[in-house]
């Protein structure tokens, strides 16, 4: 744990300068943990942390059971051991943990594992209790979560949606309390999160960066204060601070009392309906936002105006598949209907097991109509946003690619298996599981450990070997260039937002006029794919044997960074080119392409030779490393007695030749499914 | 690795700073970064051969002495007690005089090939099989606690080792929870990087965690390309002589340095300076906080430098050129952006 000295040194959440919706969504999750997380999402640089961080400070200290290792409640639900022990228990207080889960954790440090000390020591086979079991009752931060393995990803998201934490291995078998306010953060250049993880969120956030200038210079005078003297910082803001503070607390102890008219219920489900949420977690989010600002504010009711008010931070993320531009979304939200015109409003309560249940109320006759609502929303329509796919098509769980095993000794150490296969051995593993037999082995005078064979573990490694995939995209002046630029644009964005296990990158070379240039150098952003495929420039002549040139220097490049890439070029073309390199590249850099001997991609081509030919010796070329393939899609919609480059272009690449006479990104994505491996 | 070994023995002989032909731009980069620590380094990018290196490892003999704690894995600052390491908190909070001693500040080097475990630090082996005991064996990011820390090819760097890197940067602290350790301790650091772009580019948030960055190309002008190879030959025929040639010039920066630094604290910036900064920012289309942030504080490190209490917007415009090329939002196609005096003075 950070020693208790960092706490001084924090920013405080009250001193954050605008950034409103951070700040609420956090409040918000500070007065009902229950939540399910909020969800950070935003640009470098936004203050994202700092807020996360400044959240615990706020929330008031708690009793706890005073040697219980998992800090229970005593009050509450009890662990096993603190269970057994007679009462009254002794109690103590402390200030409210905020737990850092670390990119680097392994999965034994999350659940807990056996303690081995006093597994050598004594003989006992005892939890020791890990990140989830110190998060209990506070905060634990999950910091670039989309970085995360989607392996504990899941670990951490099932104890915040459970409460629990179950851990089953190395003979233990416990369960514990682990009831925690969920804050992650990611920015989404490094790759998106998954659909299910993101649904998980109970609220999420777009953060960005203040745009007006008075503004921005208040967070630079303000930080840079707390930078020359952060204790005189705090202590400015203490007042402030403190009385944050006490309305949090109170608006805990009010949120059991707040009570829910149908009416917001109905425009929750409808809200998450207009956005076009799957599932319930939606409109549930919706109202317990809503329950806990209405607390928050002191009110005992929950308006719908406090539901229109918190739904952008709770459908946001679960708004159809796509990620909806968040304007955009906003003004869907908003045009909704008035709700006043609905039924006079009846208390209905949110129980704290998530299920919604209507109080009972004499001659309410609508009340099972209204639960039925809540649970079959029926306006929820698919939003087409999704680009065409068979049924089940690769699609089933891409986030497993993630956790990819890997043999090698590269990647992220992840778990230990007793499985021998020869990968680098689990010492920390390898000392537990040899730790209980100590008794029956240990020597007078000999080591503390003895270990033996059937003890050893092995690493096991996510290796995010990620996937590689380069369009090589014909932009000359024919029919179809600017289909075949517009398909493969949406190809590429589909694959990214489909693909969103981050290490797959998708990159586009386009060829077209006088020179091929590389339009999209390889990527994991679909933000920065649709930034940087905004202009798709068509036109001119065919110069193929460039476009195969920049091919081969970026997989040349590519493959430096990543041996073990295996990557699959997409050439989509007529197939008739009709540029030598020598005007594409210019005499001089011929020049110093002849004479570069020895395993270049483009020496030996100084000989001004004809297109065609060019493009043929090109293709032996970059069929001669193994590790990439291709794939050639002839676009030409000419005639067919005409010859084109496009069956001899594959055969000398090795590679399926599919003719595609009216392009559509679906059909480009269905051909990159079966052959991207 | 519990001790971190000092300076005097690096056995290669270092090329000296003050010899170094021409780069004025990364030089003046390291020096901003060893005069406030808080500029949050730099990252230097370049062909090959371009004496990136050179001037990283060079910067070793111009890093002042710091005061740390004697015994301390993670060279404690005796006089900062918010940022000692969980042990030399306990050992205060005990009644206990913290051992002082001055050492050189270093530039500790995360080779590319570095694992997991050595990065963050792992499981002693040793104390676990002789007295089954769970003890840390602290790694890189421990030893470059208040150092400098070099990542030569910091875009060949392994996704995961980068990520650990990430996490420490961006809070001082190195949390270890894995191989049964679970522990914290202090690891701030000046990160710098340096890279060849043709090799790859560095994701977004890693590049956002330099403070400055440069873009070094090979010299244009034929005299300097002479001079750059006449100096190299005399160095490698008699490193020693070669070195007592530059020591004057050397010691010169060297007080220049030690002057900036103690009037960096009572540097000032007005308003006019701030309203600068921000304007700058959102001319130029500057993505988060970070870069204002950078932008001011190297602004200020430049005054002082320059022997001056007080922060001017030319300070601003000179320290853009380091400080945002890196965090422009970059056009579609568009190569990384170093030429902006332009654009700066349009502003």
């Amino acid at each position: 744990m950070p020693p208790a000295s960092h706490n001084n040194r924090l920013y405080p959440f009250v001193a954050l300068v605008g950034q409103e919706s951070l700040k609420r969504a956090l409040l918000l999750l500070g007065i009902d943990p229950g939540l399910g997380g909020v969800l950070l999402r935003g640009e470098k640089g936004t203050a994202k942390s700092t807020a996360a961080r400044g959240l615990a400070k706020l929330l008031p200290p708690q009793s706890v059971v005073a040697d219980c290792p998992l800090g229970c409640d005593p009050s509450g639900w009890l662990c096993p051991d603190c269970a057994a022990r007679p009462r009254p228990l002794p109690t103590r207080q402390r200030p409210t943990p905020f737990v850092d889960l670390p990119l680097g954790a392994t999965e034994d440090r999350l659940i807990g594992s056996l303690d081995l000390e006093a597994a050598v020591s004594r003989g006992q086979v005892r939890l020791r209790p890990g990140l989830l079991a110190r998060a209990h009752r506070g905060v634990l931060y999950v910091d670039e979560v989309n970085l995360l393995p989607a392996h504990l990803v899941h670990l951490v998201l099932d104890a915040a949606a459970s409460g629990v934490n179950r851990v089953e291995r190395e003979g233990l078998s416990q369960s514990h309390p682990a009831q925690f306010a969920l804050v992650a953060s990611m920015n989404p250049e490094e790759g998106p999160l998954g659909p299910q993880l993101l649904d998980r969120f109970g609220l999420c956030v777009e953060v960005t960066a203040e745009p007006d200038p008075a503004r921005r210079m208040e967070v630079l005078r303000r930080r840079l204060a707390f930078e020359a003297d952060p204790q005189a910082f705090c202590a400015a803001w203490a007042t402030l601070q403190e009385t944050t503070a006490q309305r949090l607390a109170a608006a805990r102890l009010a949120l059991e009392r707040v009570q829910v008219t149908p009416t917001a219920l109905a425009l929750a489900a409808e809200l998450a309906g207009r956005a076009a949420c799957q599932g319930q977690r939606g409109e549930l989010a919706c109202l317990r936002a809503a329950r806990a600002l209405a607390a928050w504010r002191g009110l005992g009711v929950v308006e719908p105006e406090l539901v229109r008010e918190v739904a952008p931070l709770a459908l946001v993320h679960r708004a159809g598949s796509a990620p909806a531009p968040a304007p955009e979304l906003h003004n869907r939200l908003k045009v909704f209907s008035d709700p006043d015109q609905e039924a006079p409003p009846e208390p209905v309560r949110v129980a704290d097991g998530q299920a919604l249940e209507v109080a009972p109320s004499a001659g309410d006759q609508a009340g099972g109509e209204r639960t039925l609502y809540i649970l079959s929303p029926g306006a929820v329509k698919p939003v087409a946003t999704r680009l065409p796919a068979k049924e089940g098509a690769s699609r089933k769980q891409p986030g497993r690619r993630a956790a990819r095993e890997s043999h090698d000794s590269r990647g992220r150490y992840l778990r230990a298996s007793a499985q021998r296969l020869g990968r680098s051995i689990a010492f920390d593993a390898t000392l537990r599981a040899a730790a209980p037999h100590q008794g029956q082995r240990r020597q007078p005078g000999g080591p503390a450990l003895v270990v033996l064979r059937p003890d050893i573990r092995e690493k096991v490694r996510a290796a995010k070997h990620g996937r590689l995939l380069i369009f090589c995209v014909d932009a000359s002046g024919s029919m179809n260039a600017a289909a075949r630029m517009r398909e493969t644009k949406a190809a590429v964005l589909g694959l990214l937002t489909e693909a969103y296990q981050k290490r797959d990158r998708v990159g586009v070379i386009s060829f077209g006029g006088l020179a091929a240039r590389e339009l999209l150098p390889p990527t994991a952003s679909v933000e920065v794919a649709r930034r940087m495929l905004t202009d798709l420039p068509t036109g001119g002549k065919t110069p193929l044997s460039a476009g195969l040139l920049l091919v081969g220097r970026a997989l040349m490049r590519e493959l430096a960074q990543d041996p073990k890439l295996t990557p699959l070029v997409v050439i989509l073309t007529d197939g008739r080119p009709n540029v030598p390199l020598r005007v594409s590249l210019g005499e001089s850099e011929m020049t110093e392409l002849a004479g570069h001997k020895g395993g270049g991609w483009g020496d030996g081509w100084g000989d001004g030779g004809y297109a065609d030919r060019e493009v043929l010796n090109l293709a032996r070329r970059l069929a001669g490393d193994p590790r990439a393939r291709f794939v050639v899609v002839d676009t030409d919609v000419g005639h067919h007695h005409e010859i084109n480059l496009c069956r001899p272009l594959a055969d000398y690449l090795r590679a399926p030749c599919v003719a595609l006479r009216t392009i559509t990104a679906g059909q480009v994505l269905d051909l990159v499914r079966q052959n991207w491996h | 690795m519990t001790k971190p070994e000092p300076q005097a023995n690096n056995a290669a002989p270092l090329y000296p700073f003050a010899a170094l032909v021409g780069q004025d731009q990364m030089k003046l980069s390291l020096i901003i970064n060893v005069v406030n620590p808080r500029v949050g380094g730099v990252l230097v990018r370049g062909e090959k051969g371009t004496a990136k290196s050179t001037a990283v490892r060079a910067l070793a003999e111009l890093l002042p002495e710091q005061p740390v704690v004697a015994d301390c894995p993670y060279a404690c600052d005796p006089d900062d007690a918010g940022a000692l390491c969980a042990e030399c908190a306990e050992r205060l909070a005990a009644g206990e005089t913290l051992p002082r001693d001055k050492r050189r500040v270093r530039v500790v080097e995360l080779p590319v090939g570095a694992t997991e475990d050595r990065l963050l630090g792992t499981l002693d082996l040793e104390s676990a099989l002789s007295q089954g005991k769970a003890r840390f064996l602290p790694g890189i990011l421990a030893a470059a606690n208040r150092q400098v820390l070099y990542v030569d090819e910091v875009n060949l760097l392994d996704d995961h080792l980068v990520d650990a890197l990430l996490d420490a940067a961006a809070m001082g602290v190195n949390s270890v929870e894995r191989e049964s350790i679970s522990l914290s301790h202090p690891a701030r650091f000046t990160l710098v990087g340096t890279m060849n772009p043709e090799e790859g580019e560095l994701r977004p948030q890693l590049t956002d965690r330099f403070g400055l960055c440069v873009q070094v190309v090979g010299l244009s002008d034929p005299a300097l390309r002479q001079e750059v190879i006449l100096r190299r030959l005399e160095f490698e025929r008699d490193p020693a002589r070669f070195a007592r040639k530059f020591a004057a010039e050397g010691q010169r920066l060297a007080k220049a340095i030690v002057r900036a630094r103690k009037l960096l604290p009572r540097v000032t910036a007005g308003p006019e300076v701030l309203e600068r900064v921000v304007k700058l920012v959102l001319g130029l289309g500057v993505d988060g906080h970070r870069g204002d942030l950078t932008l001011l504080k190297t602004a200020i490190t430049l005054a002082a430098l320059d022997g001056r209490k007080q922060a001017t917007p030319a300070d601003v415009d000179a320290a853009a050129l380091l400080a945002l090329p890196h965090r422009l939002r970059r056009r579609p196609l568009a190569e990384m952006e170093f030429d902006i005096a332009e654009r700066i003075k349009r502003i």
